[in-house]
């Protein structure tokens, strides 16, 4: 009798120890290459190259200056000190595009988005299912088919190249995803807080902004993080629709690859820079997060 | 006469409510139609009348007729992104959703400690900017100062141009696609094994039911809902695969990794043939559209109600 009982306790102690260690593995396999990223962004030019890989090195900032302006590039060392502003890296601008951009399509679709996902829950008349159904079928339409037409149509309103219209197209994705996400959120609050509040003598559009708007806030508040999120990560449009000016961080990153040389000190550093915010963001979010992707059919 | 009067006035306030509710109905409606009308259908319209056409943005388009799909189904290039497409989509989905299965079981085994954490660091790729994450991979995975062929070869494995060679172009990018959508599946599955009533594994553990017996005959089906719905939303994706072919592998070497999305956006901002990418386009729809046909069954029952 001891004996199966301590071997059943000792099972129990095995089983652990391997599902511990099948998760470590699984663990270093998902965060190494990112702290690796995230290493290699401290070291100088050369050193990123070094191999076998220098574990014991001076951190440096000298990539994360490059990127800022601060310094000059290491590939136009040897420029005349007047040339500096043209060879200047332009990342802050982007960077600062990429904030406007992000921003304000989100609070565009979250304002515009927000309100039809109220009706859309509140009100029953015909044509609501397919409505529904058509704001879910954009799912569909992947991206490179929506920006062929887009690119013709913004280019004859000579839009080529401004925030603008990346901010419209970002629309594609926010609309209908705070749609679909608020409609869910509403449906969960309860008639009878509005209806209260009706028959009181308020009007549909205050009930909505005194007593469900407060209480939906923090869904609010996530589908706008959710939708700074996809539009910070977007590059399709990003790459096809800005030049020089209105670029945002993706293709910015991407332009690190080049044909002649990948700068990998600066690639690690932007990618770093970048990634960030929106981790930062998404563990915010992170119990919205399943049913957010899901379009809300998953309950997170 | 009264009651006359009373009946009228009634129909009438009727009516006035009537038409005042519509325009409040469609007052909250009526912004985002506009909106989605002016990005969506407005541009859909425009690129069918275009994948007639014949365009190159400088001349003035000419009117071709079918000839943009029939030149695509002749197309070689056409037929190798499609069988490219569809080996990347579906062995990707198939790794992600096993592996992801198989940790979040893991994960949400009572006898595991520390869940918070391990959520956290294995949801993290999911978040990450797939430029980033491409372009991160991309110096890893490098033929000579990449960090993965130091470590091959440091164990005597042979060393490859991952992103570069042929046979190995399309695994790296589904070993990427991997690394970064199996968290996905995680957060998702992992959402659903929570939300799973307790009381049923309960009733069968008294019954004396092992744990593999407990996941064939009761996880796996009443994660079914999760599994379709989830499994759908990560087709699509994988469908439209653009952002790390572009990045990694720049569709080649050749065209052994060339994907729908990236041939359009090839032809339509390299090559200027504006019409083939819309008629290609509407192509890539109508394959997404075969799949999404089973996602809104799926969707709409689940949020529906």
């Amino acid at each position: 009798m001891i004996e199966i009982h301590k071997s059943k306790h000792f099972n129990k102690t095995t089983r652990s120890i391997v599902m511990h260690f099948l998760l470590t593995l699984f663990a270093l396999f998902t965060i190494t290459p990112i702290f690796w990223m995230l290493i290699s962004s401290l070291k100088t030019p050369a050193e990123v190259f070094e191999l076998p890989p220098k574990m014991y090195f001076k951190p440096t900032f000298h990539n994360y200056e490059v990127l800022l302006g601060l310094k000059v590039g290491e590939e136009f060392e040897g420029v005349k000190e007047s040339d500096y502003r043209r060879v200047k890296s332009k990342f802050p601008i982007y960077f600062l595009n990429t904030i406007l951009i992000s921003i304000s399509s989100s609070l565009l679709a979250v304002g515009i988005g927000s309100l039809a996902a109220y009706g859309l829950a509140r009100f029953s008349f015909k044509g609501r299912s397919s409505i529904l159904t058509g704001i879910l079928l954009t799912k569909v339409i992947p991206p490179i088919a929506i920006l062929i037409p887009m690119y013709t149509i913004i280019r004859r309103l000579h839009l080529l190249d401004t925030r603008l219209s990346l901010i419209i197209t970002y629309l594609t994705f926010n609309l209908p995803f705070v749609v679909w996400t608020m409609r869910s959120f509403f449906l969960e609050l309860p008639l009878e807080l509005e209806d209260s509040a009706l028959i009181d003598g308020c009007s549909r559009l205050r009930a909505l902004f005194r007593i469900i708007l407060p209480l939906a806030a923090p869904g609010l508040v996530a589908s706008m993080i959710f939708c700074v999120v996809l539009s910070w990560n977007e590059f399709l449009y990003a790459i096809v629709l800005t030049g020089d000016r209105a670029r945002t961080l993706a293709p910015t990153i991407a332009g690190f690859l080049t044909d002649k040389a990948i700068l990998w000190g600066r690639l690690f550093a932007g990618g770093s820079i970048v990634v960030l915010p929106v981790v930062l963001f998404a563990f915010i979010i992170h119990k919205k997060l399943a049913s957010g992707l899901t379009f809300g059919a998953v309950k997170g | 006469m009264m009651e006359r009067i009373d009946k009228i006035n009634t129909r009438f306030l009727n009516i006035n409510y009537k038409i005042k509710k519509t325009l409040g109905i469609f007052g909250f409606i009526i912004p985002a139609l506009l909106v989605l009308f002016l990005i969506f259908i407005f541009p859909l319209v425009n690129s069918f009348w275009l994948s007639f056409h014949r365009w190159n943005l400088i001349t003035p388009p000419r009117f071709v007729g079918i000839k943009n799909y029939l030149m695509i189904f002749s197309d070689p290039v056409f037929w190798t992104s499609m069988k490219n497409t569809s080996i990347f989509s579906v062995v990707s989905f198939c790794i992600e959703i096993t592996l992801a299965f198989f940790i979040a079981q893991l994960l949400n085994h009572k006898e595991v400690k520390g869940k918070a954490i391990w959520h956290a660091i294995f949801i993290l790729p999911m978040m990450l900017t797939p430029v980033v994450l491409s372009s991160m991979w991309r110096a890893y995975l490098n033929r000579e100062f990449g960090i993965a062929n130091f470590l091959l070869t440091s164990i005597h494995l042979q060393a490859h141009a991952w992103t570069m060679e042929s046979k190995t172009a399309i695994w790296t990018l589904i070993f990427v696609e991997v690394w970064h959508k199996t968290s996905f599946f995680i957060l998702v599955i992992s959402a659903g094994i929570v939300s799973l009533p307790k009381d049923v594994f309960e009733a069968v553990e008294i019954d004396g039911a092992r744990y593999w017996q407990k996941t064939r005959m009761i996880t796996i089906p009443m994660l079914t809902p999760v599994f379709r719905v989830a499994g759908l939303f990560q087709m699509i994706e994988l469908i439209r695969i653009f952002d790390k072919v572009y990045i990694l592998t720049e569709g080649g070497p050749g065209r052994s990794t060339s994907t729908l999305s990236f041939i359009i956006f090839e032809r339509s901002f390299h090559g200027w043939q504006m019409g083939w990418g819309a008629a290609m386009s509407y192509l890539l729809i109508f394959i997404t559209m075969i799949v999404a046909v089973f996602l809104i069954r799926g969707v709409k029952t689940e949020v529906m109600r």
